[in-house]
């Protein structure tokens, strides 16, 4: 009787220290928010995009993205500014939630594009922005993978408002640092969209977030996107700006 | 025989089958291209801040940033008509059956202060054109725009000032919410295949969180009065209301009647986006077809019926209504079907008063009969030269339409992996079934150096709208270098 009182004490105080080690899901996507962008500023980010095909030269092309979050919804507006290669640029694109405005050099003519049309290559405004899935989507831990030599906390991501992009993600997180590793987007019917790979980090201004990041299409074999983030800066960028108007003054 | 083809069909639908999972599952353990691999390998040192960049480069890329070069190079063959009423014989007009023009586009918008803004956009051409008489050569520079741009820090208030294009409308193939009556045509063939410059105006934009409101005070220069003073004033207020835009607009002019319009666009799914205009005025921007007098014969023989064009001061509405959305596919292609109605355009009954004009000053070629002439010269070539010059404003103007009822669509390729890009417009005149089919195949051969093969073909009855078209067809091909 002794020994089970002693047995229940040592339960009760080693069950909560044990509990409290084990992240929830939520908590592990939290963290990982941190590494794929400033999650509560407005600022600039300067990425070049390298686009590869089978049996094509690659196409490097260079923009700047201009971001504005807000509250509790993540990334809510975006301009990006296309400044490289020379037949793009003067480019750019507004996007608030799925609304997205095209800009074409030397007309007045703003041209507002579907959320479906793709301008980046693989990659979405959100991709580069690191949209907060914490805010977008609710996450169940599914379990642990090793995946790309790494540990993973293995989440699956539901939408949870008709903000999000994608209706499912399929989410891997490193059990150590808590660093995105590698996810796979799905769409409504559940095709599977795209594939992410967060290939580096790097610290900007005191602080460590994504550095290289790729975006694969599942269905054709070596065609990625890559995007290499140049610089976080903050900067003071007025929901004013966010306007489609704007595109022609940038 | 069955069995061996049915054993052979299993096999194959098992190795697409797998290779198609592979190339899903693989990915995971993907051996990247080397040029890939590269730009992964290609990183400056993991975990080290980069947080210094050179202040003095990044101004000097601000300022090209700023900066926008395009030269063109551009040689046409053009299909003229020979057989067209309104141009009998190419006696009347001398279209250009072949040309090569050269185009330095150059747009620069320095920063004047973090406040201030030049903007600036100007265009050379020179044009080298062999008419059915001879050939033409024209060198000219257009100041496109020209203004000074103010913007408050919060980036609620706009002001501009100088010379400046503004567009208004949602639409693609017609626009009539964008109200600001532009300037005359410039008098230049090369000038047919370029945008008017901009208008002098003082233009101030204000917004907030729920709306957005612009006023413009604008020069007006018409055919009879080219003072260009500031005479025309518009505004428009929009707000966004989801997942919807819209707005309301409102031109006055000088001699003319106000006109107000509404519009608006929005997502009704990620893939189909809609968006309509319409504005209605009491005063028709067409010239009313007007009989003088009916034909008669006299002791010198036949005298054809003379029709003029002159203004329409009937007082009623004229509306004109843009209706249509915008499809993307899921390779990325979108296809943008319109339904355009004008009120200006001319009804059936007009239009066949237009016809019996045109048929009439081609009685015994009486618009070449000197018996016919009166002091501005003879009064049927006249009428002729009028139509002339109305077909000319549908091919240079948008909203200058001359029938009432008319469809656009318009399909883009999307850009491929090799860089190419096809684009094909159509507007068909529902009211005559005549149509201008356009195709563009543009393909960039660097970042630097771009190709556009341009095909126009204009299709109809020998009297419908794009039958009378002077040229069957233009195709061209130019070459863009871009800096």
């Amino acid at each position: 009787m002794r020994n089970f009182k002693i047995l229940a004490l040592l339960l009760l105080f080693i069950a909560p220290s044990i509990l409290g080690a084990m992240p929830t899901a939520k908590k592990i996507v939290e963290k990982a928010d941190l590494y794929r962008g400033l999650q509560q500023d407005t600022y600039i980010i300067k990425v070049t995009s390298i686009r590869i095909r089978p049996k094509k030269k690659a196409k490097k092309g260079t923009v700047e993205v201009l971001l504005r979050k807000e509250n509790a919804s993540g990334v809510d507006k975006a301009i990006v500014k296309f400044l490289a290669p020379a037949r793009e640029k003067g480019r750019a694109i507004l996007e608030i939630d799925k609304n997205s405005w095209f800009h074409i050099p030397k007309t007045k003519k703003l041209i507002r594009i579907t959320p479906s049309q793709k301008v980046l290559g693989e990659a979405s405004t959100g991709d580069i922005a690191g949209t907060k899935y914490k805010e977008n989507y609710s996450a169940d831990l599914l379990g642990e993978e090793r995946v790309e030599k790494k540990d993973c906390y293995y989440l699956k991501l539901s939408a949870n408002n008709s903000k999000a992009t994608y209706d499912k993600i399929e989410y891997w997180v490193e059990k150590k640092t808590f660093k995105p590793v590698k996810a796979k987007y799905f769409t409504i019917s559940g095709k599977l969209m795209k594939m992410a790979y967060w290939k580096s980090f790097k610290t900007y201004r005191g602080r460590e977030m994504v550095e290289k990041l790729l975006i694969a299409d599942p269905l054709i074999k070596g065609k990625y996107t890559l995007l290499i983030n140049d610089d976080y800066q903050k900067a003071t960028l007025p929901a004013s700006l966010f306007r489609k108007e704007n595109l022609n003054r940038l | 025989m069955l069995l061996k083809k049915l054993v052979g069909i299993f096999f194959t639908v098992i190795w697409i089958s797998s290779s198609f999972l592979l190339a899903q599952d693989s990915v995971d353990e993907m051996e990247f291209p080397t040029e890939l691999l590269e730009a992964l390998k290609d990183s400056s040192t993991n975990g080290s801040d980069s947080s210094n960049d050179s202040e003095a480069s990044k101004s000097f890329e601000s300022l090209w940033e700023r900066i926008e070069l395009a030269t063109d190079l551009q040689g046409a063959l053009n299909s003229v008509r020979k057989d067209t009423p309104l141009n009998p014989n190419n006696a009347l007009i001398s279209y250009g059956h072949s040309s090569i023009k050269a185009r330095i586009d150059l747009i620069l918008n320095p920063k004047l202060t973090g406040q201030l803004t030049l903007r600036t956009r100007s265009i050379i051409t020179y044009a080298h054109e062999w008419l059915s008489t001879g050939a033409n050569e024209s060198f000219d520079r257009y100041f496109m725009e020209g203004y000074l741009q103010w913007i408050n820090n919060g980036r609620t208030i706009v002001l501009d000032a100088g010379k400046q294009k503004l567009d208004w409308g949602v639409s693609s193939g017609w626009t009539p919410v964008n109200l600001l009556i532009p300037l005359p045509q410039v008098n230049n063939r090369y000038n047919e295949d370029l945008e008017n410059e901009g208008l002098g105006m003082i233009h101030m934009e204000y917004s907030n969180t729920v709306f957005t409101l612009n006023g413009v005070i604008a020069q007006l220069k018409t055919a009879e009065d080219d003072s260009g003073n500031l005479r025309q004033g518009a505004f428009k207020w929009a707000a966004k209301v989801d997942p919807f835009e819209m707005g309301w607009v409102h031109h006055e002019a000088k001699s003319t009647a106000p006109v107000n319009g509404i519009y608006f666009s929005g997502l009704l799914t990620d893939l189909l986006e809609v968006h309509g205009e319409w504005t209605r005025t009491t005063d028709r921007n067409r010239k009313m077809i007007t009989k003088v007098f009916d034909g008669y014969t006299d002791g010198s023989g036949y005298i054809p019926t003379y029709y003029t064009l002159e203004d329409d001061d009937r007082d009623k509405n004229f509306d004109k209504v843009v209706i249509g959305g915008k499809y993307t596919f899921s390779n990325d292609s979108s296809l943008t079907l319109e339904y355009y109605y004008t009120g200006h355009g001319y009804s059936e009954s007009e239009w066949d008063e237009i016809k019996n004009g045109i048929k009439e000053a081609n009685t015994s070629d009486a618009w070449k009969n000197d018996n016919f002439n009166a002091s501005e010269g003879n009064r049927y070539s006249g009428y002729l030269y009028s139509i002339n010059e109305l077909l000319r404003d549908t091919r240079n103007k948008k909203n200058y339409d001359l029938r009432k009822n008319y469809l656009f669509a318009h399909f883009y390729s999307s850009e491929s992996d090799d860089l190419w890009e096809w684009t094909y417009v159509l507007k068909l005149n529902l009211d005559d079934s005549s149509q201008t089919h356009s195709s563009i195949l543009n393909k960039s051969w660097s970042d630097h150096l771009n190709t556009e093969l341009t095909a126009i073909f204009y299709c109809g009855a020998k009297h419908s709208e794009y039958g009378l078209s002077p040229y069957q067809n233009i195709v061209s091909l130019s070459a863009k270098l871009l800096f």
